[in-house]
């Protein structure tokens, strides 16, 4: 598990390593049932304070991403493979929204924009 | 459940000629660290001192890992770990015996480890305490207070004397030991670098009282500074603002909640995230304003 | 607990001992003097007592006392210690006049005059009420409490011989040290009977616990 804190971010540490993980999960990086360093591990190893992680681990449970069993550790839960489906889809959905409200802000509508979206798309492949 | 805390403190009131602690309350999880922040004299050191039963507290309530620490105090104290601001030792003995004559007070003493981290600190056992520079005193302290597996290590200062180097390193052990869950520690600062590295729960005490005492999340995340013109910043919500000051080139406030305050005034001031110094600042010029 | 308060104050403290040196080389002179075997044996007792209430005054200097009200040992244990301590030292010192007045080749002490159960009363008794009046103030005051003591029996002493002159009453003032030098001496005499033996023994060992309880009281309740 990889993650990398930017210090002089506005966005807070705990949210970093949430969105961080779940990206990674997300994408398949890790894997259902794979161990994550415990609280107090992760946090020796960033230099941070143990209850950030405590409570990034935590929004991360309540979001199912990960599971904690008691005595064992903390690993990453099975998957709903329609629920990550979802997830991705909503990612998608969300940077859209960004460019339509950038877009607007410039005055660029409908027409341009999917004329954009469709090069971009043709790039790709 | 109260054994689930190190550290609990409710009403905790003490006076003394010309200062008063009043209705102080805050608590510390097991497994974490607290700092205790405010400006010289505003009593930090007579909370720890009420802790340790130093002095007595005359109202409230102070309970160490659930145990109340008057009644049970011998039982307290074996499991905390103490390093004063004032070292209490005698001048004229040597560390050597310092470990011969004290070690034996508390239960669970082991002279392998004082060794071990007497070598680690560089103290040289067989000289006298007086010929200690400050910042060895601070070490040997230490060395002693981490010798008998206390699960409460509560320190007045500790930084205070100690060169950067070993400073940064005592803050990296300190947290090392939180790998045991069943650690705890709480300690006093005027350094707010300290805090801001390795506290999970900040504690700011002004004139006698608890300003704030939260998980430092809520401190960094959901606190802000606010800066930008006098005229804009009064546009934020005056319930959420804990300090301000007018300063040459615009004015600053100090609120406690970001998201609201960002929404209140967009793009036209610069909300960020606030040091702990500039909190200090802020809120001392709020004491003061209201005094 | 007690033990481990006991071997703390020798170890940290043992030091101040080595002030009884000059005393026992005047002792070794002493005992080379007629009559002077109970003067020596209770001198020594009173000594090796008040080096030990000095100990106080040790422990202040050095802000020892927070430290040790740190440590998980109720404050009464080291009051306990060190009264303790002052009996032993006193009980000691008493012992080696005894033996070198039979060692010491110069010595015209009959070993029997310093045992004598009324020499060592005397002792007990000198040196369990000066550590009974000064152990309270050095233990809760420290130096400031035994120099403060003494300053207000110089004081007292001062007041005593300058008043009457002033006054004109300096035959009242010889009469009162007559009077009290025939205490002492009738004191000792007194001595040989059982009863007072036994009266004498008794107020002592309730000042001394009188004292222990109000040191345990002080100590207590000081805000460290």
């Amino acid at each position: 598990m990889r993650i990398l804190i930017a210090n002089s971010s506005p966005d807070p540490i705990y949210d970093q390593i949430v969105r961080q993980v779940r990206a990674q999960i997300i994408a398949g990086d890790l894997h259902e049932g794979e161990p994550l360093p415990s609280i107090r591990k992760l946090a020796l190893d960033l230099q941070i304070s143990v209850i950030t992680t405590k409570r990034a681990y935590d929004e991360l449970e309540a979001e199912g991403f990960i599971d904690t069993v008691a005595g064992k550790g903390t690993f990453v839960a099975a998957q709903n493979a329609e629920f990550l489906r979802e997830k991705r889809m909503k990612a998608v959905e969300e940077k859209m929204a960004a460019a339509v409200d950038e877009a607007r802000l410039m005055g660029l509508g409908y027409p341009k924009l999917s004329e954009m979206l469709r090069l971009l798309c043709e790039e790709g492949s | 459940m109260s054994a689930d805390y190190a550290l609990e403190l409710h009403g905790v009131c003490k006076r003394y000629r010309g200062f008063r602690l009043d209705d102080v309350s805050f608590s510390l999880p097991r497994g974490y660290i607290g700092g205790l922040i405010g400006p010289n004299g505003s009593g930090k050191t007579t909370i720890i001192k009420l802790i340790m039963n130093l002095a007595r507290h005359e109202a409230g309530e102070i309970r160490v890992f659930g145990l109340d620490n008057r009644r049970d105090e011998v039982a307290v104290r074996s499991r905390i770990g103490f390093v004063y601001d004032v070292p209490g030792f005698w001048d004229d003995q040597t560390l050597a015996l310092h470990r011969r004559a004290l070690g034996t007070f508390y239960p669970r003493w082991s002279d392998e480890t004082f060794n071990r981290l007497a070598s680690e600190f560089g103290l040289p056992l067989d000289r006298k305490f007086k010929t200690l520079s400050a910042g060895m005193k601070t070490k040997f302290a230490l060395a002693m207070a981490l010798s008998h597996e206390a699960d409460l290590l509560i320190m007045d200062e500790p930084t205070a004397g100690l060169d950067p180097v070993f400073r940064r390193e005592l803050l990296q052990r300190l947290s090392a030991l939180l790998q045991d869950e069943g650690k705890s520690i709480l300690f006093s600062t005027h350094i707010t670098s300290d805090l801001e590295r390795v506290a999970d729960f900040i504690t700011f005490v002004q004139n006698g009282r608890i300003a704030f005492s939260m998980p430092r999340h809520d401190l960094f995340d959901a606190w802000a500074i606010v800066k930008g013109d006098a005229a804009v910043l009064a546009r934020l919500d005056p319930a959420t603002v804990r300090g301000a000051r007018q300063r040459g080139t615009g004015a600053e406030a100090l609120v406690s909640d970001a998201a609201s305050a960002r929404r209140a005034l967009g793009a036209s001031a610069l909300v960020e995230r606030p040091r702990l110094d500039d909190v200090m600042v802020l809120m001392e010029g709020e004491a003061a304003h209201a005094a | 607990m007690l033990r481990n308060a006991i071997r703390k104050d020798l170890l940290l403290n043992g030091k101040q001992f080595w002030g009884l040196i000059p005393w026992f080389a005047w002792a070794a002179y002493a005992l080379g003097q007629e009559h002077m075997g109970a003067m020596t044996a209770v001198s020594g007792a009173l000594i090796g007592a008040l080096m030990t209430v000095s100990i106080c005054a040790r422990e202040d200097k050095f802000h020892a006392t927070a430290f040790l009200a740190s440590l998980p040992v109720a404050r009464r244990t080291f009051v306990q210690a060190r009264y303790l301590l002052a009996l032993v030292v006193g009980a000691v010192s008493m012992a080696g006049v005894a033996a070198m007045s039979a060692v010491l080749p110069w010595s015209v002490q009959s070993v029997a005059e310093a045992f004598e159960p009324k020499t060592l009363l005397l002792g007990a008794a000198v040196a369990g009420v000066s550590v009974a009046m000064l152990m309270p103030l050095a233990i809760r005051f420290g130096l400031l409490g035994v120099i403060g003591f003494f300053a207000v029996l110089q004081v007292a002493g001062i007041a005593l011989l300058v008043l009457p002159v002033a006054l004109g009453m300096k035959d009242v003032l010889n009469g009162l040290f007559r009077a009290a030098e025939r205490g002492f001496i009738g004191l000792h005499g007194a001595l040989d009977q059982p009863g007072t033996l036994l009266q004498t023994a008794a107020i002592v060992a309730m000042a001394v616990w009188v004292s222990f309880q109000v040191s345990v009281f002080l100590v207590e309740r000081q805000d460290l």
